[in-house]
């Protein structure tokens, strides 16, 4: 089987990301993550169908039970609510204090899940490694892959909105902000190699010197982390 | 004729909602003025009243004030309504109150008149209404914040960018560079903003800026030599005094090489390690870290204008309402093709966004409201772009979904106000009463009656609820209060040697609990931890402040008797 030189640079530039190496996946995660991934990128397709999203569903359904589906349901979003409440004044009977502070919280904590676990500067730059020190600045993608991310989007739009794909994403990101941080990993992480493979597919198509430059970027970014790696382990 | 009259009372509404969002008990709201906005209020009041600083310094091209020499502009335009009101809340905050009011109507012009003169006219309505209900910018606008005098100069210095461009008009574009220049020495993010803004338009505009000045040169050859010969001298100026001499202090104060999250968690670490060659890529990551942290979801909708504890849900710097039409906006400004002309004003409303960041990101300090002011009018722009491309979207298929789309607008747009009004009058005092310098003024006016009945008022600078986590400037609260006579004030004994006391007032570090009993006719103020229990009593407490969460802010305390307290 001979591979293509293209090929050969697509897969280089797609298993050298430091989320692979630096990131304490279990095989479970991984897998289905990654299965995730494909089907979703499936629904883009040109062969998409019934079958794809079909396929997407059971993966879904599949990735749902083996993540334990622990819904993040923190103590102190209530102790938030109420103390918010109590700071008006009369708050027993203040119809604002009640109306103001109520569900709307939880939905805030829950857009603050998505905000720390895929925000644009923790996918590409900050990371949040739970076994790294949160300050260090390493992404789950390299940073320069959000410019082929956004060649995606520029050149590529129109099949994003497809409602298939549309409603398959809709529902990853909610699984992503609901479940807690362990149960999230799988849905986060299909994002995560979902834009990974809509960033290289475009990255790809660069000219021969820009590709060359990825990979020798790519391989120092590496090299500067997995060399500090040891002074910035939680432990 | 009839549209022209509704355009007009449109434009009245909006304008009274922006006058009414911003001068309504301007004075009160936000409570109590910060240590910044009283030291620059009784340097207004000192050049009003001597022509010279609280340092007794004559007419300063920056202000000493606290030791961080303060950017001149916003002072100066304070002394008007010092005179006009006297020295008071209301007066200190009266510029920029004034200042981003006035933003409004130039927002409208610029829209109608340059950034989108073939769309219909609701565009420019609604930037105008987007940026007079604006929570990014009516909190800043209500507190005494340079940024907002550097905004306002810098937002006429684009207008005349255009306007100079459009009418073929080199007055207009002499005019942009003096409001440039104003704007960057008013605020020290704009030293970077401002070049590189300009430099943009310019970039973007090569060709018709060229001609015009070719025009210029062979029409009006002397005047285009003495503006190039004034503009050369302002710069030799602006550097030696605000790029390089003590005006740039504040800069260097905070610039992000030494940033606690750098040092802390990243240089040091690696020093430990023998890693420190590592130190410039991290730093380069940290940069980008910082960049990218400005396009999260939590700084726009969550907690960004950070009115709450950390940890608790605020209110961010967008309207709830504005956020999916921003992305929507933003994502047409990289994807949509556009004709030439539309594409130069999209790349320049693109470039204000990302510029408008720079200065922050360099700077310590995660997600800056205040520091990236700049951008806050093209996140507007690009907020109202983005409700174009949904409106017509939806108005080319289907009137009842367009109609939906409205009444969820209106909907949300109103319930995310009357939050971010929720945070800003009651949850901001309650919880971050502290960070305002809350209780100062009442120590100050307490001291003001009662100094006379003393041999000497001592005051701890120190304060906090948590312990002496904070160091404050109190003696320009005192001199506030008391409109101390300025020119008394510059002649006291020591203030030539930076000693701020002044008549029996003595401001310094005193560990009360060393003390054990406190010794004559004394009056002493300071946080509840400064002193022994065993002063904590009726007995000598001769006044009492409490912050508004009910925890005590500050004693002030005597061996007096106390008489009718």
């Amino acid at each position: 089987m001979k591979i293509s030189l293209q090929a050969f640079f697509r897969i280089l530039l797609l298993i050298s990301i430091p989320a692979l190496y630096f990131y304490p996946f279990t095989v479970t995660t991984f897998v289905f993550s990654v299965l995730l991934a494909l089907s979703l990128k499936s629904l883009i397709g040109k062969k998409r169908g019934y079958i794809n999203i079909l396929l997407f569903m059971v993966i879904l359904l599949a990735g749902v039970f083996a993540s334990g589906y622990q819904i993040d349901h923190n103590v102190a979003i209530n102790n938030v609510t109420n103390s918010q409440r109590g700071e008006h004044p009369n708050f027993q009977t203040n119809i604002f204090a009640k109306i103001l502070h109520n569900k709307t919280t939880s939905a805030m904590f829950y857009l603050q899940n998505l905000n720390d676990r895929l925000s644009i500067s923790s996918v590409f730059v900050a990371g949040s490694y739970p076994n790294l020190s949160k300050y260090l600045p390493l992404g789950f993608l390299f940073p320069w892959y959000l410019v082929g991310f956004v060649l995606a989007l520029k050149r590529k739009y129109p099949v994003y909105l497809r409602t298939s794909f549309l409603t398959a994403l809709s529902i990853l990101l909610i699984l992503t902000s609901i479940f807690s941080r362990t149960s999230s990993e799988i849905f986060m992480f299909a994002l995560i190699w979902f834009t990974c493979l809509e960033s290289v597919e475009q990255l790809i198509k660069s000219p021969k010197i820009i590709i060359y430059l990825l990979v020798v970027l790519n391989l120092i970014y590496l090299g500067i982390f997995l060399a500090s790696k040891n002074v910035f382990l939680n432990i | 004729m009839t549209k022209k009259i509704i355009n007009i009372l449109i434009l009245s509404v909006i304008l009274s909602i922006a006058v009414f969002l911003r001068f309504y008990r301007l004075g009160t709201i936000p409570s109590s003025l910060t240590i910044d906005e009283i030291g620059n209020g009784y340097n207004a009041y000192s050049l009003l009243k001597t022509g010279r600083d609280e340092w007794g310094i004559k007419l300063p091209p920056y202000f000493r004030s606290t030791g961080d020499f303060d950017a001149p502009v916003m002072i100066y335009l304070m002394v008007p309504p010092v005179w006009a009101f006297g020295l008071s809340e209301f007066s200190v905050r009266f510029t920029q109150a004034l200042l981003s009011l006035l933003i409004a109507p130039i927002l409208y012009l610029l829209c109608r008149k340059y950034l989108f003169p073939n769309k219909p006219n609701f565009y420019s309505l609604l930037l105008m209404f987007f940026y007079a209900t604006s929570q990014w910018n009516i909190l800043f606008s209500r507190s005494g914040f340079e940024a907002v005098v550097a905004l306002f100069f810098v937002t006429l210095n684009i207008y005349f960018l255009f306007r100079g461009i459009e009418k073929k008009d080199p007055l207009s574009l002499y005019l942009a560079l003096i409001f440039a220049y104003i704007s960057a020495v008013a605020y020290s993010s704009n030293k970077i903003f401002v070049p590189l803004i300009n430099l943009l338009f310019i970039t973007l505009n090569w060709r018709s800026v060229g001609e015009l000045f070719k025009a210029e040169v062979n029409s009006k050859k002397w005047r285009f030599i003495t503006v190039s010969v004034i503009g050369l001298i302002l710069l030799v100026i602006f550097a030696k005094l605000w790029m390089f001499g003590p005006g740039a202090v504040r800069a260097k104060m905070v610039f992000f090489t030494g940033d606690f999250e750098y040092k802390r968690a990243l240089v040091d670490k690696l020093a430990e390690y023998g890693l420190s060659i590592l130190n410039l890529p991290m730093l380069i990551f940290f940069w980008l870290k910082r960049f990218l942290e400005y396009f999260s979801l939590n700084f726009y909708i969550i907690d960004g204008l950070g009115l709450t504890i950390l940890g608790h849900p605020g209110s961010g710097v967008l309207n709830m309402a504005l956020f999916p039409l921003y992305i929507v906006g933003l994502l047409s400004l990289f994807i949509l093709k556009r004709d030439s002309t539309s594409s130069k004003k999209s790349l320049f409303i693109l470039g204000w966004f990302i510029i408008g960041l720079i200065p922050a990101t360099l700077a310590n300090n995660s997600q800056h409201a205040l520091r990236i002011l700049n951008s806050s009018i093209a996140v507007m722009i690009i907020s109202v772009l983005g409700f174009g491309v949904v409106f017509d979207f939806l108005a080319q298929r289907s009137k009842k979904w367009l109609i939906l789309f409205l009444g969820a607008f209106i909907l949300l747009f109103s319930v995310d106000f009357v939050r971010f009004l929720d945070y800003y009058t009651v949850h901001y005092p309650y919880e971050l009463s502290e960070t305002r310098h809350f209780g100062w003024k009442e120590m100050a006016i307490h001291a003001r009656d009662h100094h006379a009945e003393y041999d000497n008022v001592y005051v701890d600078p120190r304060f906090g609820s948590e312990g002496r986590t904070n160091y404050g400037v109190p003696y320009s609260y005192f001199q506030f209060y008391s409109q101390y006579d300025p020119h008394t004030f510059h002649t006291f004994p020591g203030r030539d040697k930076f000693i701020s006391d002044f008549e029996n007032y003595h401001f310094l570090e005193i560990d009360f609990n060393q003390m054990g009993e406190i010794q004559g006719n004394n009056l002493y103020i300071a946080s509840p931890w400064s002193f022994p229990d065993n002063l904590k009593n009726e007995k000598h407490i001769v006044y009492e402040l409490k912050y508004p969460n009910g925890v005590v802010a500050f004693y002030a305390i005597s061996n007096k008797p106390i008489v009718n307290q």
